[in-house]
């Protein structure tokens, strides 16, 4: 056995230098493919605004261009979620949730009466992507967020002209348990959103997920995943935060009203 | 520098012995969990494999390199250390240049840290031999898990979709031909009979040589 390897100073040295040496190769290649990484994340959120808008069909293997050409037919807009109504005060790309939740600078505290979802804080502009066919808005496409089981859950939204049936939801970026509460992405249960209505004709917001809401109303319920309930669950109370009038209400209710 | 040929002989066992004789799935029963999971189809496979195998070859060589120096006392720790950094880069390449893989992949490539196999070979060889041997022990181990998690992938990519690699390979009765799919084979128990299935067959095998 030798001594001077087993002594206290030795084992410290040693320990910071392997420390050292891993933070130095683990960061380096951070520095290097975080970029591309990056762009990835940002075909993966064209690629659910298109899918989500109906502009390439869900099933089919649609190359990263196609999916950026669709991407920029669609009219990027910001909402003021203070006023409800579209704002050039932010431009679409810098109010990118993922980008925003992790600056406490663009965050507005959700009071707790209201945050039905426990986000606690949202940011206050949000990217809206909008389907214009002349003048008339065909698509509405919005993205939200949720505390999922382990991590939260991006995804987007949209919605027909009524501003109340659902035209498609998918999610672009999570960590839920892989096989389990991942499969939230299934193509099969998305579509069941299809069709569904978020307000009924009074205004008031109907929407549902879970098996006796999808049992007792057609119209505006969504059946649960079994064995992914607390995943589904988060997912199904931030839709019921993000289209309450501390979310995207005022805004929609603004649109119906021909605001643009 | 000369290789002589008795050290030449044993290179070569050290790197082939663990693909067939002492097989870390196969005789060793180790890193099974991956195996199960990612094996679905080909692709995932060869590049899980192709991951073990770079983080097996990383960590034997690192901790080879640092066995005389190494404090006993803090010896698993810094072995982790390497092993675990050595995933997180193969993770961000992955993710990187295989992006719909890696999807595919998800925990399985972080969950290469814990894999037996890796800590296994660390400890048992690394620690004891010089570099040139380690590194051959490490690519022999990861070809050994590499070639049996490349062929249950084939098999169930083949008689669950009837492809490879995407590719079709027999027509099936979706596309006009009389292959009919066999969706057990994507499903994780056929994974378990596949593997089960080989380990007898190696253990025939092995057993009629004496």
């Amino acid at each position: 056995m030798n001594e001077a390897r087993e002594s206290k100073t030795a084992t410290i040295a040693f320990a910071a230098g392997v420390a050292f040496f891993c933070s130095l190769m683990v960061s380096t290649a951070v520095y290097f493919l975080r970029p591309v990484v990056l762009a990835y994340e940002a075909i993966d959120f064209n690629r659910a605004v298109v899918e989500v808008a109906g502009l390439l069909a869900a099933d089919l293997d649609w190359d990263d261009r196609a999916v950026v050409n669709a991407f920029l037919e669609l009219e990027a807009r910001v909402v003021d979620l203070e006023s409800g109504q579209l704002t050039d005060a932010a431009d679409a790309v810098s109010a990118d949730f993922r980008a925003a939740i992790d600056d406490p600078g663009r965050l507005v505290p959700i009071p707790a009466s209201l945050d039905s979802a426990g986000l606690e804080t949202r940011p206050r502009f949000a990217p809206v992507y909008l389907l214009r066919d002349v003048d008339r808005i065909e698509r509405i496409v919005v993205p939200f967020y949720a505390r999922g089981m382990w991590s939260t859950i991006h995804g987007v939204i949209a919605l027909e002209p009524d501003s109340s049936t659902i035209g498609g939801i998918s999610f672009y970026a999570h960590g839920e348990t892989p096989g389990i509460g991942d499969r939230i992405e299934r193509s099969d249960w998305r579509g069941s959103w299809r069709g569904k209505r978020l307000y009924d004709e009074t205004g008031e917001l109907r929407f549902r997920i879970g098996r006796e809401a999808a049992a007792q109303s057609a119209e505006f319920g969504v059946d649960s995943i079994t064995g992914a309930t607390v995943t589904v669950d988060a997912v199904g109370n931030a839709i019921g935060y993000w289209f309450s009038e501390h979310g995207y209400a005022p805004f929609l209710e603004w649109l119906r009203e021909g605001g643009r | 520098m000369a290789v002589s040929s008795p050290s030449l002989r044993s290179a070569r066992r050290v790197l082939v012995d663990p693909v067939v004789g002492n097989n870390p799935i196969s005789v060793q029963i180790l890193g099974l969990c991956s195996a199960f999971a990612v094996t679905s189809s080909l692709l995932p496979a060869l590049v899980m494999s192709g991951a073990v195998i770079a983080v097996l070859a990383f960590a034997n060589v690192a901790v080879s390199l640092l066995r005389k120096r190494m404090p006993r006392s803090i010896r698993l720790i810094i072995e982790m250390t390497l092993i675990a950094s050595a995933v997180i880069v193969v993770d961000l390449v992955l993710q990187a240049y295989t992006p719909e893989v890696s999807a595919v992949l998800s925990v399985f490539v972080g969950l290469i840290v814990t894999n037996c196999i890796i800590l296994a070979r660390v400890e048992s060889f690394a620690m004891h031999n010089p570099v040139w041997p380690s590194l051959l022990d490490g690519i022999g181990n990861g070809l050994g898990y590499a070639w049996i998690l490349v062929l249950i992938g084939a098999v169930r990519e083949l008689l669950g979709s009837g492809t490879l690699l995407g590719a079709a390979v027999l027509p099936t009765t979706e596309a006009g031909g009389w292959f009919r799919t066999n969706e057990l084979m994507l499903l994780t128990p056929s994974a378990f009979f596949l593997i089960g299935v080989l380990v007898w067959i190696l253990n025939w095998i092995g057993a009629r040589r004496g």
